[in-house]
């Protein structure tokens, strides 16, 4: 029979060693590409969306403009962003995506606060709209409903049991009776 | 490049919080056995060139995790081949000069136990490490590095997040186990670990990192199409970027091998050097006491 003790250790061991092999190698990927290179006035812009799929709590857009003769990405435009349900039932919801709010300052990024879930209408615009410049992109995403998002729980209950974990070896001995009374073990392998 | 676009490239910084922990935490552990294993007198072990290759180790994997070389990986080849050889020998290569294992071990609470279970005589551990040959440890590393270069592996890696994570897995772990055979770091699994053994590994790497970073830089066109739909960074069109990223793959990749090499051989004479010059201080000791 295990000790409940011995398996949270071993749940806490587990956890620890998949979250430091895992977590570091993390990739970076930029999102689901929706447009590539579609002209809007006199640039083209390439659409991405964070995180596949989008929901109504998490919904990224990502803009990557650029010149039809030249093909490096523009930076200091205006980019404006809006969502808004094909059926009509909520408002539009409209950001401007900018740099500061990308971790690739190449790039820009708008958050999207949907109300509810279902078939988006979302348009890109690149351009000061004073000057009257300003034609967008548009494409049609579905909006998921907001999730528990699992992975979220997993890593900070990964923490908790580890904190535990470290609690619990760091405990004085003379705590627990149990522990006490087992004979101390020689540590033979501490040098390598 | 202009000032916006030097701007951009430094400030394109992600600060995870997840690989800060674990990296934060690597750091904590390794630090608590450092000064542990010197307050015992064991300062050989615990030397301060091993504390700062061991950090350096970790900075080396906190920019191939969160800065412009990881962000910049999805629009630009060269940048990817930069986080491949910091993942795949650089950053093994430097925390496994710090000896990683006797310190978390001293350093980690509950770290003896766990090392006891893992590497007792029976344990998973030290069964899975000790039954591994030198040529199943080339033939992971080569298998994953030639593998993840293939054209249609590699653009899937970059269209889907949890296959990038299967890369950057596979590159890193082989890594680290390719150069523990190599630097001979603990656990002390490796048996007698004779030199020619590593000579080979070490050679044969070099040659199989060399065989498709000389495809690359050589091609006419581009090989990995993932490229050619994305926005280019500071004007470095699609070819010219594959060429420098396949350049990098060649030269400074294959040059962490022979350079590890070249010590290896250089260790060897020095020690024979030694070895010999203790069997001639006792020649002439028996000759001089013999006149």
């Amino acid at each position: 029979m295990i000790s409940i003790g011995r398996l949270s250790s071993g749940l806490a061991a587990v956890t620890f060693i998949l979250l430091l092999a895992v977590q570091p190698v993390r990739a970076h990927i930029t999102g689901t590409p929706h447009l590539v290179n579609a002209p809007a006035g006199e640039y083209l812009v390439t659409v991405w969306t964070a995180p596949d799929p989008v929901r109504v709590d998490d919904f990224h857009v990502i803009v990557g403009v650029t010149r039809p003769e030249d093909p490096s990405l523009v930076l200091g435009e205006t980019v404006m962003v809006t969502a808004a349900p094909v059926d009509g039932r909520s408002p539009a919801v409209t950001a401007q995506a900018t740099h500061e709010q990308s971790d690739n300052k190449f790039l820009y990024e708008a958050y999207l606060e949907v109300e509810e879930e279902g078939l988006y209408e979302v348009t890109v615009t690149v351009g000061t709209a004073a000057a009257g410049e300003q034609v967008g992109v548009t494409f049609t995403i579905a909006v998921a409903a907001a999730r528990w998002q699992w992975q979220r729980w997993l890593f900070w209950g990964g923490l908790l049991l580890m904190a535990g974990w470290l609690a619990w070896h760091n405990l004085p001995q003379q705590l627990s009776p149990a522990a006490a009374r087992r004979p101390k073990r020689q540590h033979q392998v501490a040098n390598g | 490049m202009d000032n916006p676009t030097v701007y951009a490239l430094l400030t394109s910084w992600d600060w995870r919080p997840e690989v800060i922990f674990v990296l934060g935490a690597a750091a904590i552990f390794y630090l608590n056995g450092w000064l542990k294993l010197r307050r015992r007198g064991n300062a050989r072990l615990a030397s301060g060139w091993r504390l700062a290759s061991y950090f350096a180790g970790l900075c080396v994997l906190a920019i191939s995790l969160m800065s412009f070389v990881d962000i910049l990986g999805g629009l630009l080849f060269l940048m990817h081949m930069i986080q491949h050889l910091l993942m795949l020998s650089l950053a093994p290569i430097l925390l496994l000069l710090g000896e990683p294992f006797p310190m978390l071990t001293w350093g980690m609470p509950g770290g003896k136990q766990l090392a006891e279970r893992l590497f007792a005589r029976q344990g998973m551990g030290r069964q899975l490490l000790q039954k591994l040959p030198v040529g199943g440890v080339l033939l992971l590393s080569v298998g994953f590095l030639w593998g993840w270069h293939d054209p249609n592996a590699y653009n899937a890696a970059l269209r889907i997040g949890w296959l990038h994570d299967l890369q950057h897995l596979t590159f890193f772990l082989p890594g680290m186990l390719f150069w523990w055979k190599v630097t001979g770091a603990a656990p002390r699994l490796h048996g007698r670990s004779p030199l020619f053994p590593r000579l080979a590994l070490l050679l044969l790497m070099a040659v199989a990192n060399m065989i498709p970073a000389v495809g690359i830089s050589l091609a006419s066109e581009p090989i990995y199409t993932y490229y050619l739909d994305m926005p280019r960074v500071a004007g470095i069109d699609v070819m010219t970027d594959q060429v420098i990223g396949g350049v990098i793959m060649w030269v400074p990749g294959t040059m962490m091998y022979m350079v590890a090499l070249l010590i290896l051989i250089f260790r060897a004479f020095q020690q024979n050097e030694k070895a010999r010059g203790g069997v001639d201080n006792r020649r002439y000791l028996v000759e001089a006491q013999a006149a």
